[in-house]
């Protein structure tokens, strides 16, 4: 009986600890640097998309103001989550970033094969649009190229 | 001494020019209305600029519309009894959209009938027109007029705004007239996706009409980029565009008439839209 409460004393602290989901990702990226006097930190959006649905992991966009009207330019997140419903939890939302090496622990809940999507968009710069097919149960590791507005990704499932 | 003499006839003509520029367009011209903003987020409300509008070139107004054609259609697919201030200029009119309701407004332009006759005259058969009906006409027509045709001419122009989730309410046929439907959502064009229409007349398919799809500033390219495709026999056009900006698309429909004032009905369909880069 002391050794089950001791085991749960354990677990209980390493939860606390950290963050970590029933089932979760870890993403490792950059955000790139630009010399241009025009910078602004891009907005990020991460979620899932499966035929049943599609769920927001991470949105970093502008919080000045309770609305964000230019969450629409974060163009396909807002066509295919954003616009249905309320903004995702303050969990997943935060601010605009600047540019940098970024690792994320982000909760998908019950879904093993989804399609990861990853957009950065950045004002008077470009934007970038990623997606990774993950299957949990064939493969827990994905790297994917860098492209224009992101550095090389590296996915981790379960860590 | 002679330039003393020609200045003010070069002036009076170049008058006479300039005020049949900014007559009310002919029927030739497209007309359009388009809003700034296709899709928007807004919780609290919020407006959107609208331009109406009759072109020779894709989003550049050439004549102002008065705003008795104006028809906008709530997210409930209802008529709105007010659209605000409406400002009628030399070269396009506007007004500002009121968005308080998540949801797919309609923007609509419809212009009233008007009737144009064409015939020959002369020993060269040159083509001539007249703005009057098949009545006016046959008092106003000069001896020895031949070919005489005349068409009546209705015109509707369209667009769509979206604040947040879609709805399709706006988007449901009248099934009078001739009509274009978007079966596909205006606020989900993307590149590279097929987008559908059809095209209806009192409710039923229309098919072998062509649609002409133009992509804004053709001035500034090669070619206009103009896609012409025809619609199949189910009323059905699918077509997908490579490039994301801001499109205009028409088609018409012509049958014969259904009374004495013309020999052919015209209805012409202009569509703007815009196809997100994704």
């Amino acid at each position: 009986m002391k050794k089950q409460l001791l085991l749960a004393a354990i677990l209980t602290s390493a939860t606390l600890a950290t963050p970590v989901f029933a089932n979760s990702i870890t993403v490792d990226f950059s955000l790139p640097k630009f010399s241009t006097q025009d910078y602004n930190s891009p907005y990020v959006a991460i979620w899932t998309e499966t035929k049943a649905e599609n769920n927001s992991l991470l949105l970093w966009h502008s919080i000045k103001r309770k609305e964000d009207k230019w969450l629409v330019d974060i163009r396909r997140w807002w066509r295919k989550v954003g616009r249905y419903g309320e903004m995702p939890a303050d969990a997943i939302t935060g601010a605009t970033k600047g540019s940098g090496d970024y690792n994320v622990i982000l909760d998908i809940g019950d879904l093993t094969k989804f399609n990861l999507m990853i957009e950065v968009v950045r004002e008077d710069g470009g934007r970038s649009l990623l997606r990774q097919a993950i299957d949990t149960t064939k493969s827990t590791k994905y790297t994917l190229k860098a492209d224009v507005e992101v550095g090389e990704i590296t996915i981790n499932v379960g860590k | 001494m002679n330039h003393t003499v020609f200045k003010p006839l070069k002036k009076a003509a170049i008058a006479i020019v300039a005020s049949t520029l900014m007559m009310a367009p002919a029927i030739a011209h497209d007309i359009y209305i388009w809003p700034s903003y296709f899709n928007i987020n807004a919780d609290k409300p919020t407006h959107v600029a609208v331009t109406v509008t009759a072109s020779h070139t894709a989003f550049r107004p050439d004549y102002s519309m008065p705003s008795h054609g104006v028809k906008v259609m709530g997210v409930d697919g209802k008529q709105l009894r007010k659209f605000g201030p409406y400002y009628q200029g030399q070269r396009q009119s506007s007004f500002d959209l009121a968005v308080s309701e998540s949801g797919t407004y309609g923007l609509f332009y419809q212009r009233q009938p008007s009737y144009f006759t064409k015939y020959k005259v002369g020993k060269r058969d040159k083509v001539k027109h007249l703005k009057a009906n098949k009545v006016e006409a046959a008092k106003q027509l000069p001896k020895g007029a031949r070919d005489v045709i005349t068409r009546r001419y209705k015109t509707i122009s369209m667009s769509f705004v979206t604040n947040k989730a879609p709805t399709f309410e706006v988007l449901a046929p009248t099934n009078q007239g001739f009509e274009l439907i978007t079966l596909t959502h205006p606020s989900d064009y993307v590149t590279s996706e097929p987008i559908k229409v059809k095209a209806l007349f009192n409710g039923k398919p229309v098919a072998k009409k062509t649609i002409i799809i133009e992509q804004e500033g053709p001035q500034y390219r090669k070619n206009p980029a103009v896609l012409e495709i025809t619609i199949d026999k189910d009323g059905l056009a699918t077509f997908t565009l490579p490039n994301g900006g801001r499109y205009l698309l028409k088609t018409k429909y012509e049958k014969d008439a259904d009374n004495e004032l013309a020999d052919f009905d015209v209805t012409r369909i202009f569509y703007a839209f815009e196809v997100i880069f994704e």
